[in-house]
């Protein structure tokens, strides 16, 4: 941060200006003009504002630069001008700050483009857009950066990166939040915290969107975790319509009511943003008055890492969890994993991402180290899609620090480096990557000698990473230290060594310690119950995470069981949660295994489960029960209450669908067991979405359903036409004809079959489905019948044909 | 934002909630745990993996009685007319489902209709988030501007004729994004929502 900067927030809360935008407007800058054009045309009129902030009190201004990118220039065609555009608007306000000993800071807003991984906009070109902007104010002059109304983590971060890299200014950074509490692309106020003041920005804040109340809450949740400066800019309020204008609602009084408030919660600079004016600024001065900065209280230091969307603390000591870093990301003994990197996809690597998270892992480790790979291009990738794929942070698992640093610059979050050693070359080359990017690091305490073999030597490597660190500018307390586990069958001392390096990382340097776990018990039969004893002696010294398989339920359990006994799970609730998941799984699969096979098959079809049926339509074949029986009186009920159960509403569509298609998948299995006149057929129907509509999944659902319960169907498919349907009810001497629109503008299709069936004297039933059609419309076209969902469909045809069947009795009676 | 603005992005932030609800789950519906897991999972994949296209475009509005003007495209539309005064700019809003993905969607449809049942509603939901999100974008904007939106209002709403979808399609160039339309105004990939978003200026010179 700037001395000049520095002495100010030593003085006072720092007073910022207000809105410019609105302003403007109100002074006469007609709709659809560029405000950074309106100022260089009419340099009078910014300047009258700016001298009435000044008036007011403000110790800061802001450039009129905030849309004076080439991205948002480029809508008046002026993208060519940046340069001169900003250098002329950062000029004109530092003559007029000088005069006053004023701060300037350079104003700098959002592109309007959606940076990857969440929208298009590539990493490095949004970078270079914010430096070309940048670069002109800072050879200007201005004395710091404000990057505000950043709405998207991603674009802030690049905004960031981009001043630090082109100036040695201070930079401020403000997200904006909606209703929701998040940012429009959904990152959280404390994550977004996280991430920027790690990656080095001087203050953080809130800007623009909710007036000044709804920022409170926010404040009080950032104030304990803050390492660097608040600011706040609200809005006078939300804009309403007043008289056919829209006005901001908030007068300088109420603003200014918040502003004892503000410096409760420690911010150190106040501003305004839509809608105030320098007469709401004078009355924060005036609020302001003789008030010091508030010290924020002292928060526990914690390791805090943070994916795009959420945010994962480290807890030393018992404080909180243990958490488990899920190692399975690496392709090390995974040829499946290795083929599919070599080919460049990425499903497995998604896969095993989710799995993980499935089974409890709070972090994911990504190591695609492989033979044969650009590893820095497919780690790149794969950082992009988990950054979207997971809500979880990463942990970059590499020894290239090239790989590592691409990794960590294009990450939508702060993520954890796995792993710094006292090896000198990987110092030289790593530690400068982790200050730039805040990435919180895995120590390993071995050095160019390798892997100590006594705790004193462990002891001294660290203290050399720990002179290391400091010298580099990098945070020891942003580290973990690794146990460095070395396999107990090799030899016995290997497991005390690891536990004395925990003790000594937790307790003695009062900071966090990680395992990677499995290493223990390599080459040891029955290695879940080792890895797990290990597991708990180590929770014991004071392991603050594990680096393991989330998928070793043995090891989650007791991994369970170790925080209920360290205080890391207060009122034992994650424990007593997964052990109720654990028991009701294994009582549905003990039920589902039991009992005679008629009923283990209608729980099979009422369950879903498609992959069972075919061994138990097998075992009830070898019982000699008849195909056809199986079909008729035992799985026939079976889908009619799954059907039931859904009109019902306990089932939801999915469920229905399961029951379907594990229906539809035993039937086919049991048909070539019936002879050919045996076979089941409650009638034959065609099936179509009518001209001119392109709506098909309802019609498909429909389908199956039909066919499970004993309909033989053919699907014409969409958009037909009445001839069409008729030609192929009559080819397939069809009993029925099903017809779907989704649309009022299609559904007068169904009049035109309709009428071309009566016309031609077809005895077929006609039935419809659809969003938009009803029972009413139905009979007004003179359909026979109308179902409003898949499931009333069946009933529907059912009753037409029962009914159909007991008139042809009565006529043959 | 008189020029067309075309963003591809990937949306994850969609509420899981009307998803879970379209595709019928309500409060007593009964699931089994690793069933519900399994939707879940199914359902997150498919928000995380999925993108949308989202188009809008400002253009200058007038009324008078029931006939609107969006420059120079004249329809009648009381509904419009009534809840868009004193509208002087509307926005014209667009969005629709990536086409590789309504793809992968009509595959799932033959291969796994479960599946291609909750990706069906999350494309549905997506489209329709998308109109909020891009409301909420230009609220910045907006803001900046002294000026604030109103209610959107869709083709097919009240006399909102589903005729005016084709202005939609030519305003917002979906054909070059692939978007088709029939003779029934009804675009294709059917994921895809259209709105009108009437803009309201502050007072000059107040």
């Amino acid at each position: 941060m700037s001395n000049a900067l520095k002495r100010l927030l030593a003085q006072k809360v720092v007073l910022l200006d207000g809105s410019t935008g609105t302003m403007l407007q109100k002074y006469g800058m007609p709709a659809g003009t560029a405000p950074e054009v309106f100022c260089l045309e009419n340099p009078g009129i910014i300047q009258r504002l700016q001298q009435e902030y000044i008036h007011a009190g403000s110790d800061i201004l802001l450039t009129p630069t905030f849309g004076a990118n080439r991205n948002k220039l480029k809508n008046y065609h002026l993208q060519e001008k940046t340069k001169q555009i900003n250098t002329c608007l950062a000029e004109m306000t530092l003559n007029l700050a000088r005069q006053h000993h004023c701060l300037v800071a350079g104003d700098i807003g959002p592109t309007g483009l959606f940076f990857q991984p969440f929208g298009e906009m590539a990493f490095e070109e949004g970078v270079g857009l914010f430096k070309e902007q940048i670069s002109a104010l800072s050879s200007a002059g201005v004395d710091l950066f404000i990057i505000e109304t950043q709405i998207d983590i991603q674009e802030a971060r690049a905004a960031l990166l981009a001043a630090k890299e082109a100036s040695s200014a201070p930079v401020l950074v403000s997200m904006t939040f909606d209703e929701s509490g998040r940012t429009l692309t959904g990152t959280d106020p404390l994550t977004c915290l996280n991430i920027l003041q790690a990656l080095g920005a001087d203050g953080f804040g809130l800007n623009c969107s909710t007036g000044p109340d709804k920022m409170l809450p926010v404040l009080e949740q950032l104030r304990t975790k803050a390492k660097v400066p608040l600011f706040v800019k609200p809005n006078a309020g939300l804009p309403v319509m007043e008289n056919g204008d829209t006005v901001f609602p908030m007068s300088a009084e109420e603003f200014a009511s918040y502003t004892a408030l503000f410096w409760k919660l420690g911010v150190a600079m106040i501003g305004g943003c839509c809608g105030t004016t320098p007469l709401h600024m004078a009355q924060v001065a005036k609020a302001l008055k003789g008030k010091k900065r508030k010290a924020a209280p002292d928060a526990p230091s914690r390791v805090m890492l943070s994916s795009a969307r959420k945010s994962v603390a480290l807890y030393a000591r018992g404080e909180g969890p243990m958490r488990v870093i899920g190692e399975r990301i690496n392709p090390t003994g995974k040829p499946a994993l290795q083929a599919e990197l070599r080919s460049g996809k990425l499903e497995a690597v998604k896969n095993l991402a989710r799995e993980q998270k499935e089974k409890g892992a709070d972090i994911l480790d990504v190591n695609v180290g492989l033979q044969g790979i650009d590893e820095k291009q497919v780690m790149m990738k794969a950082v992009s899609e988990l950054a979207v794929f997971s809500d979880l942070p990463l942990c970059i698992d590499s020894s290239r620090p090239e790989t590592i640093e691409a990794a960590l610059r294009i990450y939508p979050g702060r993520a954890l480096v796995n792993s710094l050693s006292g090896e000198e070359k990987k110092l030289a080359a790593l530690l400068p990557v982790i200050r730039k990017y805040g990435a919180a690091f895995i120590i390993l305490p071995l050095d160019d000698e390798g892997i100590p073999e006594t705790f004193a030597k462990r002891k001294a490597v660290l203290r050399r990473i720990h002179a290391a660190c400091r010298k580099a500018g990098v945070a020891w307390e942003d580290g973990l230290v690794d146990g460095l586990v070395m396999t107990v069958s090799s030899n016995p001392t290997h497991a005390r060594l690891t536990l004395e390096t925990v003790r000594y990382a937790a307790q003695t340097l009062g900071g966090h310690a990680v395992l990677g776990l499995s290493n223990i018990s390599f080459g040891l039969p029955g290695r879940e119950y080792i890895n797990g004893a290990f597991l708990a002696m180590a929770a014991g010294e004071g392991l603050s995470a594990v680096i393991a398989n989330p998928g070793a339920d043995l090891l989650m359990q007791i991994k369970a069981a170790v925080d209920v006994l360290t205080g890391g799970d207060p009122n034992s609730r994650n424990y007593l949660r997964s052990m109720q998941g654990g028991g009701k799984a294994k009582a549905q699969n003990a039920a589902a295994a039991a009992g005679p096979i008629q009923e283990r098959i209608q729980e099979c079809i009422l369950q879903g489960r498609k992959e069972g049926i075919e061994s138990l339509l097998h075992d009830a074949l070898e019982q000699h029960l008849p195909a056809l029986e199986i079909i008729n009186a035992i799985m026939m009920p079976a889908i009619q209450k799954a059907g039931d159960l859904y009109n019902r509403r306990e089932y939801f569509l999915p469920q229905l669908l399961a029951s379907a298609e594990t229906m539809e998948k035993g039937v086919g299995m049991l048909t070539p067991h019936i002879s050919r006149k045996e076979r089941p057929s409650k009638g034959r129907g065609v099936i179509a979405t009518v001209k001119g509509d392109i709506h098909d999944i309802g019609k498909k659902i429909v389908a199956l359903l039909l066919r499970n319960h004993g309909y033989e169907i053919i699907d014409l498919g969409k958009s037909v036409d009445e001839e069409t349907i008729i030609g192929k009810a009559l080819e397939y001497k069809a009993d029925f004809i099903g017809l779907s629109a989704l649309m009022t503008t299609t559904m007068t299709e169904m009049q035109k079959v309709v009428a071309l069936a009566k016309k031609r004297r077809i005895p077929v039933k006609i039935i419809l489905g659809g969003a938009v059609v009803t029972q009413k419309y139905a009979d007004e076209i003179g359909a026979d019948g109308y179902a409003v969902d898949a499931g009333k469909s069946v009933e529907l045809l059912n009753t037409l044909f029962a009914s159909a069947q007991q008139d042809a009795r009565a006529k043959e009676a | 934002m008189s020029d067309l603005v075309v963003k591809l992005i990937h949306l994850h932030t969609l509420p899981l909630k009307p998803v879970w609800t379209r595709l019928g789950y309500r409060e007593n519906t009964e699931v089994p745990k690793v069933f519900l897991e399994r939707i879940q999972s199914l359902l997150e994949k498919h928000v995380y993996e999925t993108k949308v296209r989202i188009f809008y475009r400002e253009k200058k509005y007038s009324a008078q009685n029931d006939m609107n003007d969006i420059e120079g495209y004249r329809f009648a539309s009381s509904l419009v007319a009534k809840h868009f005064a004193p509208a002087r700019n509307v926005l014209v809003l667009g969005a629709s489902a990536d086409l590789e993905d309504y793809q992968r969607l009509q595959v799932l449809q033959i291969e796994d209709i479960q599946q291609a049942v909750v990706l069906d509603a999350v494309l549905s939901e997506k489209a329709d988030y998308a109109l909020d999100f891009i409301e909420k974008e230009v609220q910045v904007e907006l803001r900046r501007r002294g000026q604030h939106s109103g209610r959107r209002l869709s083709c097919g709403y009240g006399d909102f004729s589903l005729e005016n979808q084709r202005f939609f399609y030519d305003t917002l160039d979906f054909n070059h994004y692939g978007i088709e339309i029939n003779e029934r105004h009804i675009l294709y990939p059917e994921k895809t929502v259209t709105a009108l978003l009437p803009i309201y200026h502050a007072g000059e010179g107040t």
